[in-house]
């Protein structure tokens, strides 16, 4: 096997994508600095995902978690801090009778419990036994003990007993282990890593757990989980094995999704509303399309065909239905159709899609300094800082109305000092997607004045945002916020500044992969830090946000 | 409630209006210009037969086309003074209910046994068929057009169910939206100019696909509609036309068959002589359909569509309305009898622009996940 | 809004991240004004939902004057004695946006969910009573109760998910047998029977919780407060189920009555019919929240399309909406108008049910929140302009009564979000596509 997978004792070694030799990439201490072990809480999808691999998609319900606080860029970080108050658990508790009711319907047992019971009107803990012991092992990601089984077991006895009905005592029990910590908690634990004396690492479970919750957006499976047990993820060779082939598994797309949903802040077009008195082509639902269209076009552009991260900010191939047709105005059939804008179209990169564009707009009218702070945040990992507190916001709330466009309003904020400072860093590229109005549909002018789309970035003039999405291809913010939001993501973890040089390192690695997505996650499931377990570091959220800042402040 | 109405409204109601003629929101251009393609598409929104309705000076409804009176005779009207019910009486199905049923589907030209008021008025909607003005035609409400031929207008103007808020047009709004079966698009092609152009080409189709409202409820223009070519063939109409003033005229009259579903059951319609002239006004089109309505067609269709309940929701009795319909006939008189056939009639057409694809054209050689191709200036380029 | 904007949240950063814990809601519903039942115990908030088919005739049911001491047209005037407890708000409108038009169907889907249906005729998500029923009435016997006067189940505008209408109580009788039969743990009686279900489950999330044993060691001390928090929200559950299966605590309030007598009831849509059932089931459920059985009820009184029948008139209240003719003189309908005085006097009723039962230092209704809805505003077109919305009862004193209150064209929606803020929901913005809304209607709002 060429798979390039080598762990040398101390883990010294970057792990490269198959067919690549490993470099040697950092000393020992960039190795160390980890991440910390965690109590993650799945998300919705997460929590969704496992359950439904377990009982088969038709098994589901429509109901949410408590949302997410965005920590340091990324939704995922927050799991390994957010709380879980009683409503949380009352949200719990109602998913798991709703799903639990599923299972056990005369319409879904025949297929999901895997034996009838002797008599239906009582208990049969053979039977119970039997399918318990199936969930509790697909469901529960470290395994319980026996005799904890055994009592859930007794318990669905009883109460088939009690309500005098084995499927009623059987639903009990599942509405319990689908609510337990066991399954929407991920409590990862360390042990001492026998190939670095005195230092820690995950244990297997808790690395297989890490590795599925990353790559496939679900807990892991029990194959995962019985090749952890053996040992596997400790053996370089098997390791590699492993995570290839959870990169050739379908639900490796599942994975992607999830994380550029969590990166490019899709989960805010959930509850994105428009004024339909101004945008009355804004239709219901085109909402949820256009974070569609963003995900499908990320996951053909970086999984089907294997490109270049970078292209997905000019490429004009995207696919489209009918209500997003109506918004770019194209000719459309029914379904999700592919479709390549032509090169005179304005329309080119994800900056152009309405997933962006009406995002990070007003309900009423578009925002160059939204849409600028918002390429800033989520694509470059820089950081615009809040407006301070002695602005006075009467010129841009209360605008002229002899100034039509959205130029002509915004320089009010570059003629203001302190306004000046951070708007300098958002209005210049975020003027050159004036051509798209608040929803995302194209426009020659705003009020009958013509829109002007030059802009900068960082330096950089162009034209139109054609130039602005070419600008940010070849911008080195674009593949390292990518790396950093990777890394960040995979480990549900802020990430300290004293990571910076082994992010670096992954960049250079993903520039010589050609900035394709696989070998990047690649090497981050294989990265020794992915699998150590640091200590903690005093207040690091802080000092990054800082230190980011700073770095736009220095490239303005 | 008006009022508010239009404020809530405002955005789609003024688009029509001021935009005017430029292609918005994909194209700009004068109205002069040659649409995207030289062609350009509308799918009805509303269709319902043109009942020229009298006004007062306050706006309100002065009748003055029913000197007799509205029609106050319907169906349920009818059986309730043919079928007394005083106290013990009872009839049998077979003789009531069944004979009244068996009237509607068998019905005769005899002399009604109710009275009947029909339209007295000289005013109407409705085109000149026969280029000829004579005693019993109409005049158009702004006294432009003389000669209008709209017979079927004398015999339906004084029936509530004709008018303006009733069911009957309320279903037929409706249903021409939501059943996909009545899916109709007019295309025009040859086009150099929105306004004026002395040959164009329209033709007419079966559409397949929903029609679209936008966020405020109004229709939303620029949807795309596939051209039927399975089972759409029988409402393929086509005909010469010109744009004078941004009026369409067209030029070859010619019979016209249009899908018809609604309450109850699905029809087809047929109308001889088809001509329209309507205007454009950038997403829309809204306008009028001439010609002559084949009477067993047009009658046998309307009771296809609503059951006797529907019906007696506008003082409407079918088998009286056939006799009116036959007494007042002026077309296509039939070569044995002598009798004419048809009425001369006219339809109220609104549309809003589409896109359209035609399948033989564009879905073949579309790419392979069965997406449209990438198209023309109007497609892609916004 | 005082009530609830002196509510405190608890925002607590653990780990970075902020959280946000609500107070219980018993504290919550403290007030300073001393309204609490008689035995000291606070008055949890309570919610009931009536409707009535095929809106107003717009002239002879809205009052000319806003504000208070408005006067009650001739439609509405049945409710004119109780204008001390109800506010008339009018003017609502239902946003349909891109979705069709479907007669009686289109107005309640989006008056109900705040959302415009979906693919067809589908509610895009729950109703809203069943939202505020999982919030405040999960812990009760009945999360909610769902009855008609049409004497069909099939009337139900409660759905608990898109496919999962709430069946309506449709005979008096057996609603009466399922609320105070043999399964009713009279609050006031001697003997109790705890529910073998709830025992269960309560039972087995036991079982689950002993997984703190394991859980417990794999956690360091910063994520064990996190462990913690999650064991404490399933004791909270647990605790709602030894609520559920413990002898309640005596309620003077909950007295109820004998059995209803239906048999003289015939089950159609005549109006005698309707109107005695209306009243037997408004007593029912006002008696199931005063027993404390549950907090979150729903009557209807019509279908939305309204069926009811006028005794010696040939055609029920939809076909009359339809054709019968404007009275010149009158400028209605007037039998239509018949149909909706008689939903008139069947909301007052309803409202006089609550009101006659005694609770703390007044009476029931002064501890509810009460909306009455319609699926049309103008029938005869299915308009969804000009819709109507009553609110009866002062939630615990948090509420101005005797209100006409023109909302000037808003969504429905917000009367919705009003409400949820009023019951103690920490709810930021309510509806879907042009009726999503964040504000309230505070000028109903003590």
């Amino acid at each position: 096997m060429c798979l390039a997978a080598t762990m040398l004792a101390g883990g010294a070694f970057v792990l490269a994508s198959a067919g690549v030799a490993a470099e040697p990439a950092k000393d020992e201490k960039a190795a160390e600095v980890g991440a910390r072990k965690h109590l993650r809480l799945l998300t919705t999808q997460q929590y969704l995902n496992t359950v439904q691999y377990v009982f088969g998609p038709d098994i589901t319900v429509d109901v949410k978690f408590a949302p997410l606080m965005r920590t340091d860029g990324v939704l995922m970080a927050a799991t390994s801090i957010a709380g879980v108050g009683d409503a949380q658990l009352e949200t719990y508790q109602k998913i798991a009778n709703l799903l639990s009711t599923q299972v056990i319907d005369p319409r879904n047992r025949e297929s999901l419990i895997p034996c009838k019971p002797a008599d239906e009107k009582a208990a049969d803990r053979e039977c119970a036994g039997k399918f318990l012991t199936r969930v509790i092992d697909a469901l529960y990601f470290v395994p319980p003990p026996k005799e904890h089984i055994a009592r859930l077991v007794d318990e669905a006895g009883t109460s088939a007993d009690r309500m005098q009905n084995f499927y009623a005592g059987l639903q009990v029990v599942l509405e319990g282990v689908l609510l337990s910590p066991s399954v929407l908690l991920v409590a990862e634990k360390e042990e001492p890593d026998p190939k670095r004396p005195g230092q820690m690492r995950l244990d297997a479970s808790s690395q297989a757990a890490r590795l599925s919750l990353f790559l496939w957006n679900a807990a892991p499976d029990p194959a995962l989980r019985a090749a952890a047990n053996r040992g596997d993820l400790f053996d370089a060779r098997k390791r590699s094995r492993l995570v290839d082939a959870m990169l050739a598994s379908p639900r490796l797309e599942t994975g992607v999704r999830a994380f550029f949903d969590d990166m490019f802040g899709l989960e805010d077009l959930e509850t994105l509303s428009k004024d339909s008195t101004v945008y009355p082509y804004f239709l219901g639902g085109v909402s949820d399309q256009a974070r569609e269209q963003t995900l499908r076009t990320v996951v053909d552009q970086l999984l089907t065909k294997n490109g270049d991260y970078r292209d997905i900010f000019t490429s004009r191939a995207t696919f489209l239905s009918p209500q997003l047709g109506i918004l770019y105005g194209v000719k459309t059939l029914p379904g999700w159709n592919a479709y390549e804008f032509p090169p005179e179209a304005q329309r080119a990169g994800i900056l152009t899609h309405a997933s962006f564009l009406a995002r990070a707009s007003h309900a009423t009218r578009s925002s160059a300094t939204l849409r600028g702070k918002a390429l800033r945040e989520l694509i470059m990992c820089q950081k615009v800082p809040p407006p301070p507190a002695n602005v006075d916001f009467s010129a841009v709330e209360n605008p002229d109305p002899r100034l039509r466009t959205a130029r002509e309003r915004v320089n009010q904020h570059l003629e203001n000092p302190v306004c000046a400072g951070c708007h300098r860093i958002t209005d210049p590229i975020g003027l050159s997607l004036e051509k798209f109005d608040g929803a995302g549909r194209y426009r020659e002018t705003e009020r009958g004045a013509e829109i002007d789309p030059s802009g900068t970035l960082d330096g950089k003039e162009f034209a139109d945002v054609v130039g602005l999405s070419q600008a940010l291809r070849d911008s080195p913010a674009l593949p390292s916020c990518l790396v950093r939001r990777a890394y960040s993501y995979a480990t549900a973890s802020v990430v300290p500044p004293s990571s910076n040089a082994m992010l670096a390192q992954f960049g250079k690695t993903f520039a010589s992969d050609g900035y394709r997505l696989r070998p990047l996650l690649r090497a981050i499931a294989m990265d020794p830090s992915f699998s150590v377990v640091s200590t903690p570091t005093p207040a690091p959220e802080k000092s990054a946000a800082v230190s980011q800042s700073t770095n736009v402040a220095s490239n303005n | 409630m008006k009022a508010h109405r239009s404020i809530l409204q405002k955005a789609s109601l003024a688009s029509a209006v001021i935009v005017g003629f430029g292609v918005a929101g994909t194209t700009a251009g004068a109205n002069d210009a040659a649409p995207p393609g030289r062609s350009v598409a509308y799918a009805w929104t509303e269709r319902h037969e043109a009942v020229y309705e009298s006004k007062d000076k306050d706006g309100k409804e002065a009748r003055l086309e029913c000197p007799n009176g509205l029609n106050d005779n319907g169906i349920r009207e009818q059986m309730a003074a043919l079928f007394p019910e005083p106290a013990g009486k009872n009839y049998k199905l077979v003789d009531a209910h069944l004979a009244r049923e068996a009237e509607i589907w068998f019905p005769n030209t005899e002399a009604d046994k109710f009275p009947f008021h029909e339209v007295g008025g000289t005013t109407a909607y409705g085109l000149n068929l026969d280029g000829k003005v004579k005693p019993s035609d109409f005049t158009s409400p702004d006294g432009q057009v003389k000669g209008i031929d709209n017979q079927f207008y004398r015999a339906v103007g004084c029936i509530p169910s004709y008018r303006e808020g009733s069911s009957q047009r309320l279903f037929y709004t409706q249903y021409l939206e939501s059943r996909p079966f009545n899916r109709t698009v007019m295309e025009l092609t040859d086009v150099d100019s929105l306004e004026n152009d002395d040959d164009v080409t329209v033709t007419t189709y079966r559409g397949l696909h929903p029609l679209v409202r936008d966020a405020q409820g109004e229709f939303q223009a620029d949807t795309t509609q596939l051209v039927d070519t399975a089972w759409g063939r029988d409402f393929v109409w086509a005909s010469k036309a010109k744009i004078v003033n941004g009026v369409l005229i067209t030029t070859k009259p010619n019979d016209l068959a249009w899908p018809n579903e609604n309450h109850t059951n699905a029809s087809i319609d047929r109308m001889r002589e088809v001509r329209f002239e309507m205007k454009l006004a950038g997403e829309k089109i809204e306008g009028l359909m001439g010609g002559y309505f084949d009477i067993e067609n047009t009658y046998h269709a309307l009771i296809r569509r609503f059951d006797s309940h529907q019906i007696s929701y506008g003082k409407l009795a079918a088998g009286s309305l056939y006799k009116v319909l036959h007494r007042l006939a002026d077309g296509y008189p039939d070569p044995v009898t002598g009798k004419n056939t048809a009425i001369s009639g006219a339809l109220r057409v609104y549309g809003v622009r589409v896109h359209l694809i035609h399948p033989e054209k564009e879905v073949a050689d579309a790419p392979q996940t069965g997406g449209p191709r990438p198209t023309q200036a109007a497609g892609g380029g916004e | 809004m005082n009530g609830f904007s002196r509510r405190r949240v608890l925002r607590g950063m653990l780990n970075g991240g902020a959280v946000t814990v609500g107070l219980p809601l018993l504290n919550c519903f403290l007030n300073g004004n001393g309204n609490a039942l008689a035995d000291g115990k606070p008055i949890p908030p309570r919610f009931a939902l009536w409707s009535w088919g095929l809106g107003h005739n717009r002239d002879v049911f809205i009052p000319k004057k806003i504000g208070s001491g408005f006067e009650f047209p001739e439609e509405i005037e049945s409710l004119e004695p109780l204008r001390q407890h109800i506010n008339l708000l009018t003017n609502f409108t239902a946003f349909r946006d891109s979705a069709g038009l479907t007669g009686h169907v289109t107005g309640w889907i989006i008056a109900r969910t705040g959302a415009p249906p979906v693919a067809g005729n589908n509610l895009s998500g729950e109703t809203y009573d069943i939202k505020i029923a999982n919030q405040i009435s999960r812990a009760q016997r009945f999360k909610t109760l769902t009855a008609t006067a049409t004497g069909s189940a099939r009337t139900s505008y409660s759905y608990e998910d898109p496919n999962t209408p709430n069946p309506s109580e449709y005979s008096p009788l057996e609603f009466y047998t399922r609320l105070f039969g043999p399964e009713f743990n009279n609050p006031n009686a001697a003997d109790f029977k705890p529910s073998p279900r709830a025992m269960s489950r309560k039972s087995a999330l036991s079982a689950v919780m002993e997984e703190s044993a394991w859980l417990n060691q794999r956690v360091g001390a910063e994520d064990k407060a996190r462990l913690d928090q999650y064991f404490s929200g399933l004791r909270h559950l647990e605790k709602q189920f030894v609520q559920q299966l413990t002898k309640p605590e005596p309620i003077a309030a909950c007295n109820p009555s004998a059995a209803p007598n239906e048999a003289e009831l015939k089950m159609n849509n005549e109006s005698p019919f309707v109107v005695k059932r209306n009243e037997m089931m408004s007593d029912l459920l006002a008696m199931a929240i005063a027993c404390d059985q549950t907090r979150v009820v729903n009557m209807s009184y019509a279908d939305m399309s309204s069926n009811t029948i006028k005794p010696g008139y040939e055609k029920p209240h939809h076909t009359s909406s339809h054709e019968e003719a404007v009275d010149d003189k009158l400028g209605y309908q007037p039998v239509c108008s018949w149909f909706v005085r008689r939903s008139m006097e069947g909301l007052a009723y309803f409202i006089k049910s609550f009101e006659k039962i005694k609770e703390g230092d007044g009476s029931l209704l002064d501890n509810m929140l009460i909306v009455a809805d319609t699926g049309d505003a103008n029938a005869r077109t299915h308009g969804l302009l000009d819709m109507p919305m009553f609110t009866a009862g002062r939630a615990g004193g948090k509420l101005k009564t005797g209100l006409h209150i023109d909302v000037n064209g808003a969504p429905m929606s917000r009367m919705t979000l009003t409400a949820m803020r009023v019951l103690g929901m920490d709810v930021k913005t309510f509806g879907g596509g042009s009726n999503t809304t964040s504000e309230i209607i505070s000028d109903i709002l003590v």
